[in-house]
């Protein structure tokens, strides 16, 4: 029997997690496992209720991003009203997603990712915190900052509020964009193209730094899938799903995500409440997939706005088909910001963007609906079905980071057995360890974690439960 | 710019207190805008470092319940808050006023003079009302925070 290492939790992620790193007798990695130790229970607490309370019930699943939760939900009550909603609405909906995921993806890049990225992953943790950022290099945590804070802005102007904003509606939006409003967001959008375009230079810049974690970070071949507009475009709100192989070939296509069934299959294991989702047509756990900004630069033949193209096209020359290293999951995280941006504006310039009829109302028509939309993680699929009276019976939800979880798990061994050797944890093996993770961006239901709050814990232990060695480190 | 920053959980009893707290004093305070700029908000986030850097002076308002000062069991609890990287290193949520203040110092190079107004309070289950005891409290928050902006005017007027 070997030994086993226990990291718990796992720090500057969106929610509570540990891992555990199985040894054999030679001391060499042999398994690991990411456990989510959370259980919410959403799909069950939201039976009976009316079917009209989905959108801002099933947004408190996030505080990071609730709008996807918004948008799913909302359009899986399109589809139990059997409306087709206003032209507009939709383009509202589309804006408000993109808002989201420029502040989201600039929490994972700046806030959780960069004491990694710019301090090392060998740097003393005392250092490798925000203020280590904040003192190392302060015009990127500037830039940070303002960028998380243009895309908390749009959300505010359109809904409302930042966080879980009731504006997504069954039917639409609740209310129409204003002049001002549409003025004030296209006024950051000219600052949004200088911070992003500077980060993105610094990032290039820095990758050499990374070599080692490029060629080690969960860079194994598998399938990635996301939505595609009929263009073959960049999408997040609307479209069919691809699927491409590691090689960059198209294994399927406009999969019609009311489908999702013939293709999603869910597996539960022992040691996680996270659920892992697999390519039916492949079985489990062979039909391993990754989705979120990295799957969906690597399933699109083009972006569709001229300077995210040019980045994705320096971008897929990294590797020869599908760009494979999970590290370069928050490189595709800024370009996906400099494509929000062009596309938001891009809405806003469309001619029907102010019209008043944003919403259509209807009675429940269809006693099931399925929503899609793609959230910062990766796509998300909200499935309900009714009663006569309009109240919920059964929810299914795909969550964008359960569809990662089978690679989150393969991207912990693989650095595991990379990274780690011998009986002595290093601090810099513990952070790599992490930091795979990290790159996935996982969030693991935010609304009831604590970031920073807790210890960090490793121990390896010998087969008698004697403890070899024990790392920790105050939260 | 006086910057008025009261946050707090609206749907767990007194965590809500700072932002019943600014949502008031925006209404009362509407009139001083934009001198007086007032945001209610769920938490403290590290953006927040910006508008803190252009303000002159910073208001926080929350619901007390661990540090010592509360445990005191004083009413109306009244303190200078100064930066502070040690606060802690959370990087999205439970920030603290002082982290905040560390944040504008290291990224702007400046930090304003600012203070915590709180209510000590136990009441933090589910709810979407202040406690009783922290209901009755709160005009007497808002008189003090009033009082403290007059007091401001009053002296920069005497500078100028």
């Amino acid at each position: 029997m070997g030994q086993t290492i226990l990291i718990d939790p796992v720090t500057r992620i969106e929610g509570h997690a540990k891992i555990t790193i199985q040894l054999d007798n030679e001391g060499q990695v042999q398994d690991a496992h990411l456990h989510i130790a959370q259980f919410r229970g959403f799909e069950k607490l939201c039976e009976g209720r009316p079917f009209q309370e989905m959108p801002s019930l099933m947004a408190r699943v996030c505080g990071i991003c609730p709008v996807s939760h918004l948008v799913a939900a909302a359009k899986a009550c399109d589809a139990l009203m059997a409306v087709q909603i206003p032209p507009p609405a939709a383009k509202l909906r589309a804006i408000i997603n993109l808002a989201q995921l420029i502040q989201s993806h600039a929490v994972s890049f700046f806030y959780l990712a960069s004491p990694d990225l710019l301090l090392g992953m060998d740097s003393a943790p005392e250092k490798r915190n925000i203020f280590g950022v904040l003192q190392a290099n302060p015009g990127l945590a500037r830039d940070g900052i303002r960028l998380r804070q243009m895309g908390q802005q749009m959300i505010e102007l359109l809904g409302q509020k930042r966080i879980h904003p009731a504006w997504i509606v069954p039917g639409g939006v609740s209310a129409p964009l204003t002049t001002e409003h549409r003025s004030q967001m296209l006024q950051m959008i000219p600052e949004g193209y200088t911070l992003i375009e500077r980060t993105l230079s610094w990032f290039k810049r820095s990758l050499n730094n990374y070599r080692e974690e490029t060629q080690s970070f969960a860079n194994f071949p598998s399938l990635f899938i996301g939505l595609v507009n009929k263009d073959g475009e960049l999408e997040h709100y609307d479209g069919h799903l691809r699927v491409v192989d590691s090689m960059g070939h198209i294994v399927t296509d406009k999969i019609d995500p009311t489908d999702y069934q013939e293709y999603v299959g869910e597996a539960v294991e022992p040691w996680s409440y996270l659920k892992s989702t697999y390519y039916k047509p492949l079985g489990y756990p062979q039909g391993i997939y990754r989705v979120g900004p990295l799957a969906r630069l690597n399933i699109i033949d083009r972006c569709g706005t001229p300077s995210a193209d040019q980045e994705w096209a320096e971008f897929r020359e990294l590797h020869r088909g599908a760009v494979l290293s999970s590290f370069y999951y928050h490189y595709a995280r800024l370009i996906e910001i400099l494509y929000a941006f062009e596309k938001i504006e891009r809405l806003l310039n469309e001619p029907d963007i102010m019209d008043k009829h944003v919403r259509a109302f209807a009675g429940a028509n269809n006693m099931e609906g399925i929503g899609v939309s793609e959230a910062p993680r990766g796509f998300l699929i909200h499935h309900f079905k009714i009663d006569e009276n309009g109240l919920m019976k059964w929810a299914n939800l795909i969550i964008a980071t359960g569809n990662n979880n089978l690679a989150m798990n393969r991207g912990v061994l693989q650095v595991a057995k990379h990274f780690i050797t011998g009986q002595t944890i290093t601090e810099g093996m513990l952070n790599r360890v992490e930091a795979v993770i990290r790159s996935f961006d996982p969030c693991l239901s935010c609304s009831t974690h604590a970031l920073g709050q807790y210890p960090l814990q490793i121990q390896l232990l010998a087969p008698n439960g004697e403890i070899l060695d024990e790392v920790k480190t105050e939260g | 710019m006086i910057l008025i920053i009261g946050y707090g959980n609206s749907l767990r009893g007194d965590d809500g207190l700072g932002w019943y707290a600014a949502n008031s004093l925006a209404q009362t305070l509407a009139s001083q805008a934009p001198a007086v700029q007032v945001l209610a908000l769920q938490q403290l986030t590290p953006e927040l470092a910006l508008p803190i850097s252009q303000a002159d002076f910073v208001v926080f308002i929350d619901a007390c319940w661990s540090t010592e000062v509360c445990k005191k069991e004083q009413a109306l609890v009244f303190q200078a808050i100064k930066p502070d990287q040690g606060a802690n290193y959370s990087l999205t949520h439970h920030l603290k006023p002082s982290t905040l203040l560390a944040y504008s110092q290291l990224l702007y190079d400046t930090f304003p003079s600012a203070v915590l107004f709180s209510i000590a309070s136990q009441h933090f289950g589910y709810g979407e009302a202040l406690s009783a005891q922290t209901a009755a409290l709160l005009p007497a928050l808002l008189e003090a925070v009033t009082n403290l902006l007059v007091q401001r005017n009053n002296e920069n007027d005497e500078n100028h």
